[in-house]
């Protein structure tokens, strides 16, 4: 009977759902009506099925195809996305054309390479000096990240000296990629290993080829002079020419630690097109973070995991970031995959327990989260959700309800719903926020009261971590201190109103004059 | 299951607290909603309805994009709302007040969701709004299958949708004092049903399960409606669905199977919807001879292949801008004032020479100190400005009911027009001077003549 029940409702739920999804998008619609590449996909969809083919019948297809050999799969693909698009743009296909395009492709992959490489490196270097490393083995995204927080940092050090030039710029990214050089001779083993194991399946390859398509076509579009998005132009992109462009800090604006590496882009002299290619090639990593998460947190198995990143990866909204408007999001989601390994590796290794096990692990939390916070002050959702939930695993609902409660207090308190301007609506805020400090100290002393010397040592914890974040966010919160001279914590975050100091008083001031 | 009992009654003393409050202040619910940046900027992201119902229909309205239509940059899909709820129900079916409880809460968004909304009537290229429940869709031979069920949907909860009405008019309105402590009761509620559900669920899928869920609950108070800020949401959601179906593997009942089928060949549809819909790139406004080839920017990859300079590639987006921002450039010192646009980007130093007034706030208080344009003229060119930037697409921004920002918009185009302390430097709008825009009648850039041609997307104007 519920099978019933459950089959009814799933069968018009789904089917109520896509109509109107349906319905609503006519954009897509107009996609498919007027679709125009039925040859390429074609071609495509054959490449993909020639290449299943070949690996389900030939064992010598197994061993020739190499980790490596995505990098050049990666740029003929380009290439081929670009090809496929001329008779469109009125380009003519020549000979001097396919030389040029191959060679703009390469080197912009190579430039990509060497300055994604730097901070892996010094992650990796960090992180085996400091004796850092996740139960469940190492981690490409927890090296990236430990290598791009202290690459931002050199990079912020450099900035205030007013330093970034290029010649310094490409000894830094030489001493980060050689100070690891022992590390060579294990990435060398890395990439000439086989790409597919003895049990591959057709669906990973499947899925592979769509990610790569996906990501092709976006690339290929960032091959463009200036970004095209609104906020890219007039924030985002914007910041890192203007730092590029003083070679330094500049005054106002909210922490942006990830415009300091973007502008390395135009350092380099890349233009704005090596700036956005670095934006959007954060994506690989940010699906290589969710991958890790997949395969080793969930134990999904890797047709699924990459069902998981292809879904990602295709998502509109998603996919606007990688060639529309090219933001710092991707930069901040690296950081957020990194936070939840370390967070989900320790609650799978410590099924029964689920404090931080050392101090390493929550300084290095700390650290990223205070590094997520200067990109984007919405990595303060991801630390209430952390808290909430390490909380409720430590506490059940005594420690979800405290928590939960006190983070309310805590955003109504510091304001952070004036951002949507929503607050106005909300004529019970007052007794909300009273309400729910209350409950929240309520449940916490409850907690004291029963389970003391756990509950002191979840507060030392907790502690630890939000000093070591904040502290991490510092440097930021002392420039715009700096800069503005104030102390209210609206300003501290959000730094000083770059634009030119303007009131209606001034302007009549100045009409007034003679 | 007592702990449940117990938040039960806890939440229900707090709502009782607060309808006494609500009974006593319900005129104040009512009071005029003042109108600023946030409302027309941010606010259009979650709607305008009923507080109450903006909250109960964001998950709907999200997924299928009623409260702002954009072109993909707020499109995540349909798969976690179609089959997250599906996929609990399935997990935990041994609940039988479970699975009526989610039919039950997915049926009340559905309604409230469709009964603000609007129906895409694809034959007259029109939408038929459907305001508070208000409207009835006709359903005839021509409409096709999918367009009978959307119709016949929104016409039943339509129906649905009357009492529900009724109640939100007492207990809500533009403001109240009941959602705040209604959501964070919700939210409370279903999170105690997950802990109570997770008991001896492996801690790490719980974990990222709990994530999710609490990181979509600070998304949705703290920025509802602005998909790109719950990213992270997103990419927990699929994990949590994908192991919610990967765990029906190794179920022998068909039944569960064909749900385990289902998720994957949605998934499957989904992918095939993104990829060709990225494929075509299909922008609004486009020439119809360009529709769906503009995978790839044809002005860019000309630059790229080195067959056309960037002067012309600025100026074929942005006709007879490349020589005005040279001399914007040139003109270090002077100020821009700037409504919209995206040309910061090209102005050196813009950080300390460009003023924003995206929604024209300030503006609207100049015009007040200053009624006479040629004296705001001077005004401004006394305080440095000497060029000024106004985006031509401002009032589509405007989905308040009050459209204060479309009143503020005119003001600044009456600003310019027959001014003689302004001069136009650079427009994409065509217009003619006389004729009847007929193929034969000239066509010009600028702002105003006999007829507009086409709207255009930007104006630069010199302060003399």
């Amino acid at each position: 009977m519920k099978n019933w029940l459950i089959g009814a409702f799933s069968i018009a739920w789904i089917l109520v759902l896509f109509s109107d999804y349906w319905n609503k998008h006519i954009l897509h619609h107009q996609a498919f009506e007027s679709f125009s590449y039925p040859i390429f996909l074609s071609a495509w969809i054959g490449i993909t099925a020639l290449l299943i083919g070949l690996l389900q019948y030939s064992d010598k297809a197994k061993t020739v195809a190499k980790r490596w050999q995505a990098i050049p799969l990666f740029i003929l693909t380009c290439s081929c996305v670009f090809l496929a698009n001329c008779s469109y743009a009125n380009i003519d296909i020549d000979f001097p054309l396919l030389a040029r395009v191959f060679g703009k492709i390469s080197g912009y992959c190579l430039a990509l390479c060497v300055i994604w490489l730097a901070p892996y490196s010094l992650g990796n270097f960090i992180r085996k000096k400091v004796g850092f490393k996740l139960f469940s083995g190492p981690s490409f995204t927890i090296d990236l990240t430990i290598g791009l927080v202290a690459y931002c940092f050199i990079l912020f050090a450099l900035a205030l000296a007013k330093l970034l030039y290029l010649p310094v710029i490409v000894i830094l990214i030489a001493i980060c990629i050689g100070i690891n050089f022992r590390a060579f001779k294990s990435w060398y083993t890395t990439l000439k290993a086989p790409a597919f194991t003895e049990k591959w399946h057709w669906a990973s390859v499947l899925l592979g080829s769509v990610i790569l398509l996906v990501f092709s076509m976006n690339f290929v579009s960032d091959l463009s002079p200036f970004p095209s998005g609104f906020d890219s132009r007039n924030y985002y992109m914007n910041v890192a020419k203007l730092v590029a462009d003083s070679h330094g800090i500049i005054r106002g604006y909210q922490p942006y630690p990830w415009q300091l590496f973007l502008s390395q882009g135009h350092l380099l002299g890349g233009g704005s097109t090596l700036a956005m290619l670095i934006s959007f090639t954060a994506v690989f990593f940010v699906c290589g973070g969710f991958y890790e998460i997949l395969r080793k947190i969930l134990k999904l198995s890797v047709p699924i995991s990459l069902l998981g990143i292809c879904l990602f990866a295709v998502t509109p909204a998603v996919q606007n970031h990688m060639f529309v408007e090219l933001k710092v999001d991707f930069g901040l989601l690296i950081i957020q995959a990194a936070m939840l390994l370390i967070i989900l590796d320790n609650v799978m290794h410590n099924q029964e327990n689920a404090t931080l096990p050392n101090l390493k692990h929550i300084i290095l939390l700390g650290i990223i989260t205070g590094f997520g916070a200067s990109i984007k002050m919405l990595n303060f959702y991801l630390l209430f959700a952390i808290l909430v939930t390490v909380w409720t695993l430590l506490f059940s609902y005594k420690g979800f309800l405290s928590t939960f409660f006190l983070s309310i207090a805590a955003i109504l308190i510091a304001k952070f719903d004036s951002v949507s301007g929503m607050n106005q609506y909300h004529l019970s805020i007052q007794y909300v926020t009273y309400g729910s400090f209350l409950l929240g100290l309520g449940f916490l002393a409850w907690i004291a009261i029963q389970q003391r010397s756990k509950w002191m040592l979840s507060v030392k914890q907790t502690t630890i971590y939000l000093g070591i974040m904040m502290m991490t966010l510092s440097p930021w919160i002392i420039k715009n201190y700096v800069e503005t001279k104030s102390l209210n914590p609206d300003r501290l975050i959000r730094g000083a109103n770059p634009a030119p100091k303007m009131n209606i008083k001034t302007i009549k001031q100045n009409y007034n004059r003679e | 299951m007592k702990r449940i009992i117990n938040i039960l009654c806890f939440g229900f003393c707090l709502l009782l607290l607060e309808t006494n409050e609500l009974l006593c202040q319900a005129n104040e619910a009512n009071e005029e909603v003042v109108s600023n940046s946030k409302r027309e900027e941010i606010q259009r992201y979650v709607g305008y309805e009923t507080l109450l119902f903006r909250y109960l229909s964001l998950p709907y309205d999200v997924t299928v994009n009623i409260n702002e239509r954009g072109t993909g940059f707020l499109d995540i899909g349909f798969l976690l709302l179609m089959f997250l709820p599906i996929l609990l129900m399935v997990k935990f079916k041994s609940r039988w007040w479970l699975v009526v409880g989610i039919i039950l809460a997915s049926t009340l968004m559905l309604v409230v969701s469709t009964s603000n909304s609007f129906i895409y009537n694809k034959q007259l290229q029109q939408v038929e709004e459907n305001k508070d429940g208000d409207a009835h869709y006709m359903i005839d031979n021509s409409n096709s299958l999918l367009e009978r069920i959307n119709r016949g949907t929104y016409n039943f909860n339509n129906t649905l949708y009357s009492p529900l009405k009724t109640l939100s008019k007492q207990i809500s309105g533009p403001k109240d004092r009941i959602t705040y402590p209604l959501v964070l009761f919700i939210t409370v509620l279903f999170f105690s049903l997950i802990l109570y559900l997770g008991k001896g669920l492996d801690k790490a899928k719980f974990t990222v399960a709990a994530l999710f869920y609490l990181f979509t609950f600070y998304w949705f108070i703290l920025s509802p409606g602005i998909t790109w800020y719950g990213f992270l949401g997103i990419g927990l959601g699929f994990m949590t669905l994908l192991a919610m179906g990967q765990s029906l593997d190794g179920s022998k009942q068909k039944f569960e199977q064909g749900i385990k089928y289902s998720l994957y060949g949605m998934c499957s549809v989904w992918i095939i919807i993104c990829v060709i819909y990225r494929m075509s790139n299909i922008n609004p406004g486009s020439p119809l001879q360009l529709m769906g080839k503009t995978m790839l920017n044809p002005v860019y990859m000309q630059l790229f292949a080195g067959d056309i300079s960037m002067d012309e590639t600025l100026d074929s987006f942005y006709p007879g801008t490349s020589q005005v921002i040279k001399r914007i450039n040139r003109d270090k010192r002077s100020l821009v004032y700037r409504v919209g646009t995206s040309f910061s980007y090209f102005i050196d130093n813009n950080h300390e020479r460009i003023f924003f007034d995206n929604q024209l706030h300030f503006f609207n208080n100049l015009t007040k100190e200053f009624p006479d344009k040629r004296n705001l003229a001077t005004a401004l060119k006394k305080s440095n400005f000497r060029y000024l930037l106004i985006d031509l697409n401002t009032p589509t921004l405007d989905n308040t009911p009050e459209q204060s920002l479309i009143k503020k918009y005119e003001k600044m185009i009456n600003f310019v027009y027959q001014n003689p302390r302004v001069r136009l430097l650079a427009t994409n709008r065509t217009v003619t001077k006389d004729g009847d825009g007929s193929q034969n009648t000239q066509r010009y850039y600028d702002m105003f003549g006999s007829q507009i041609l086409s709207n255009g997307t930007f104006a630069i104007y010199e302060i003399l």
